[in-house]
């Protein structure tokens, strides 16, 4: 375990993906939400803006700060040859990142699933009321 | 494309009947898990191959297949959970008459879907590799940051959204009908 958590010290772009991997893949659902209940009831400008400078905004800042080539898919975005490889790269890095972001939903999801097992177990063996009065209800 | 569709279909669905659009949820949902496994993505531009693969539609075939096995093991999973997990519910005597067929289906269901992740390689790889589980950690904080920092500027937005101005008081004649209205559904007598 320590020798883990040196390593996210010595390694920090790992924690600044991971942040960016979290921010992304929110502002990603919410940015889609946003889209499709648009409606005259809603005063979305502000929060469209706003996920899409959460959405953009680390991808641009990891995308220019870490190095080319690397596992994560990081690279100097800015360094690039023209605006066709510019949106490429970008593209890429955006699908990566939304990538991780899921397969890390889909890492949690069976401890989700173990707790609503458990409250399976519960609903399917229901213990008798303690309360009186519920117990007078019972019967 | 497909993960767009489906998310667009979940918040869509999620809007309830008073807006038409709702009906379209299970369609548009459907119609993008469909994008999701049978069109293939390009590959990604840092990938081995990529310049060659740029006018073939997919060349790495094995990167396919594990992402095809992640999510199609994934949602079969998740699909026999959420059938189980139903059928307990409706069958226990929490919530009506206890059916115990039900309660039986049901829990074979959530065994079926404890026995299908345990067989999945995803997870066996993930807990070999404890590194992964402290990283997604880190990508769960930075979740539950990011909603915090949404549900902040959503808040922000309505303290800034101009308030409707005070409608006037209902007169005799609409008052009468509001009367009315409520006697005819509930019940009772005007004084």
């Amino acid at each position: 375990m320590i020798e883990m958590l040196s390593f996210l010290i010595e390694e920090p772009i790992n924690v600044a993906t991971c942040i960016g991997v979290g921010m992304v893949t929110v502002s990603f659902c919410f940015l889609i939400h946003l889209l499709a209940t648009f409606n005259e009831y809603h005063r979305p400008i502000i929060p469209i803006l706003a996920s899409i400078i959460f959405l953009l905004g680390p991808v641009l800042m990891l995308g220019v700060v870490a190095g080319q080539g690397q596992d994560t898919g990081s690279m100097y975005l800015f360094e690039l040859d023209n605006f066709k490889s510019f949106l490429d790269n970008f593209k890429s890095l955006l699908f990566l990142w939304l990538d991780f972001g899921f397969s890390t939903l889909f890492l949690f999801l069976p401890l989700l699933f173990a707790v609503g097992t458990l409250q399976m177990l519960r609903i399917t063996f229901p213990r008798p009321a303690e309360d009186p009065l519920l117990a007078s209800i019972d019967d | 494309m497909g993960l767009s569709l489906v998310l667009a279909a979940f918040s869509m669905g999620r809007m309830g009947p008073s807006f038409k659009r709702s009906r379209f949820g299970w369609p548009l949902g459907a119609l993008g898990l469909a994008l999701m496994v049978f069109l293939p993505e390009p590959l990604l531009a840092f990938e081995p191959g990529y310049a060659e693969c740029q006018r073939l539609y997919h060349c790495r075939w094995d990167l396919r297949d594990q992402y095809l096995d992640v999510l199609i093991g994934s949602l079969s999973w998740i699909v026999l959970a959420l059938l189980g997990s139903l059928m307990i519910i409706r069958g226990s005597s929490v919530y009506g008459r206890n059916r115990p067929r039900s309660v039986t289906a049901g829990w074979a269901l959530v065994i079926a879907a404890w026995f299908l992740m345990s067989r999945m390689w995803f997870y066996e790889f993930i807990i070999s590799e404890p590194f992964f589980i402290l990283l997604g950690l880190i990508v769960l904080a930075s979740m539950a940051a990011t909603i915090c920092l949404h549900v902040q500027v959503v808040r922000y937005t309505e303290r800034k959204t101009p308030r409707m101005p005070k409608i006037a008081p209902l007169d005799e004649r609409e008052s009468r009908m509001v009367t009315e209205m409520i006697r005819r559904n509930l019940g009772g007598e005007v004084e």
